[in-house]
């Protein structure tokens, strides 16, 4: 498949590439591995005049400073999994790593990149011909009237599914975005807008600049788990990071849980939290009764609709599943 | 990188060993690169889309995918195709030997990237087990040899290598 036409432009460093942003950012496209993009040029769901190459522009250090294991978000995901000190401190983050893809992707692929995903649908990631093909012409997120999923609607739901924001929220990171503007640092959480149109807050001028993950004060467990076609390579149909923080004292002090790939955005479940919160670690062992109540909660919390492979109620229940396994894998029952 | 002709890019990069330079769209690839412009066609073209992994060639060592490899990209890298794999372009390489030795190849279709990826592997881990071989080709398809036989070609390369170290 041929890539379209487009002028390639690879800056030497921040300065240089952030003033190329700001003049020419709503006609370019941000590379980072490009394992995503390419294959969207390719299908021509994205057209861009100019391809900005971040491969010298944006850092792919790992570092731990200041409170915080400071990401670049050129670092590639396969350094993410074998880095010395991700494994050490946040296995959960190497673990996740090592679920993207195949070694080739992760090889390539970046974890700005990552996180930057663009929303999927089986309506929208297809080539020009099929979409033409299609009764009603082109999805909401191609630029026509409708949403073919769920018709009649004037929103896009288009699945977030990337794997590396899930744990990453989970872990409480925040993320870094520069423009010649300035920069502001946001909550990871926050970068996301919950629209499949547009997946980001990130502006056609800014860059993400460092992916900053707290170092917490006492015991962190983590675990990713991810349900997809092939073992070996796929997107997740459902992602599911918890992370659990533990006191001597007061018991289980903090329980996140975050899944991907049921919403346009990752999916934080808050609620989840009080099944387990200031109780001994042994209460992560659910009774059949909590169970039941834990997996309609989350069943509740995705919009799953018929826009992935998979039916809508096998992911759904299959995000409740997920979770279970999570919380017995954790609890070191499995 | 340098600006040529109006519409074109000059890249300059070391493949196999040799320092090369083409003049290209800028909307060309790796995999486009290597077949059409250097007629290297070892690597093939398989999916275009990064799943099946046919195309894999080694960027700085590394096991990467060239049908998703803008040509901009590989300014300045070393690229290693499964042209540069055997000694001097004449002996075989060890994964070479043993895919033969092994019955690894039917069509053939996959086995230039199903080499590179292993390589990319023992050049990182030299004893690799029989789960990291695995995965190490998981990026790689094959349509013909039901991968058994591809996991004990690694293998075999792998002890043959170690011998001949000794």
């Amino acid at each position: 498949m041929k890539l379209p036409y487009f002028e390639y432009v690879r800056p030497k460093d921040l300065r240089e590439g952030l003033d190329f942003l700001d003049q020419h950012g709503k006609e370019t496209a941000v590379m980072a591995g490009g394992t995503d993009l390419l294959v969207q040029l390719k299908q021509r769901t994205e057209s861009p005049a100019t391809l900005l190459d971040l491969q010298e522009m944006l850092p792919g250090s790992i570092r731990v400073e200041e409170s915080f294991l400071r990401i670049g978000p050129m670092a590639r995901l396969v350094d993410i999994r074998e880095s010395g000190v991700i494994q050490e401190r946040f296995p959960l983050l190497a673990q996740a790593a090592g679920t993207v893809g195949a070694i080739l992707h992760q090889s390539m692929g970046t974890i700005g990149g990552n996180i930057c995903l663009d929303t999927r649908c089986l309506y929208y990631n297809r080539t020009p011909q099929w979409k033409r093909s299609w009764p009603g012409g082109a999805c909401l997120k191609a630029g026509g009237g409708t949403c073919h999923a769920a018709p009649g609607n004037k929103r896009c739901f288009a699945l977030y599914q990337g794997d590396m924001a899930a744990p990453l929220i989970a872990l409480r990171s925040e993320i870094q975005i520069t423009s010649s503007r300035g920069e502001k640092v946001v909550p990871l959480a926050e970068f996301f807008t919950g629209d499949g149109g547009t997946p980001h807050i990130r502006q056609p001028d800014e860059a993400v600049t460092e992916i900053r993950v707290p170092i917490p004060p006492g015991s962190q467990k983590g675990i990713y788990l991810k349900l997809r076609n092939r073992e070996s390579i796929d997107f997740p149909l459902v992602g599911v990071a918890l992370v659990v923080e533990t006191d001597g004292k007061e018991g289980i002090t903090g329980f996140r849980l975050v899944i991907s790939g049921i919403h346009s955005a990752p999916v934080l479940v808050p609620e989840a939290a009080d099944f387990f919160l200031k109780k001994e670690t042994s209460a992560l062992c659910l009774e059949d009764g909590k169970k039941k109540e834990l997996r309609k909660l989350i069943e509740k919390k995705g919009i799953t609709i018929d826009n992935a492979c998979g039916s809508p109620r096998y992911r759904r229940e299959m995000a409740g599943m997920l979770t279970l396994t999570a919380l017995e894998r954790i609890s070191g029952r499995q | 990188m340098e600006r040529s002709l109006p519409g074109f890019i000059s890249v300059a990069f070391r493949i196999n060993g040799e320092t090369t330079r083409v003049t290209v769209p800028p909307n060309t690839t790796l995999l486009e690169v290597l077949r059409n412009h250097l007629r290297m066609t070892g690597t093939k073209e398989g999916c275009g889309t990064g799943e099946c992994g046919a195309c894999t060639v080694l960027i700085n060592g590394r096991p990467a995918l060239a049908c998703l490899t803008v040509a901009g990209a590989v300014e300045g890298k070393e690229i290693l195709t499964i042209e540069g794999s055997a000694a001097g372009g004449k002996v075989l390489h060890a994964l070479q030997r043993a895919f033969l030795d092994t019955g690894a190849v039917q069509c053939g279709f996959c086995t230039p990237g199903m080499i590179m990826s292993s390589l990319g592997l023992l050049l990182k881990n030299p004893k690799p087990s029989v789960e990291e071989i695995r995965e190490a080709v998981s990026g790689n398809t094959c349509r013909c040899t039901g991968y058994h036989k591809i996991v004990r070609a690694v293998k075999k390369a792998s002890q043959q290598v170690a011998e001949e170290e000794k």
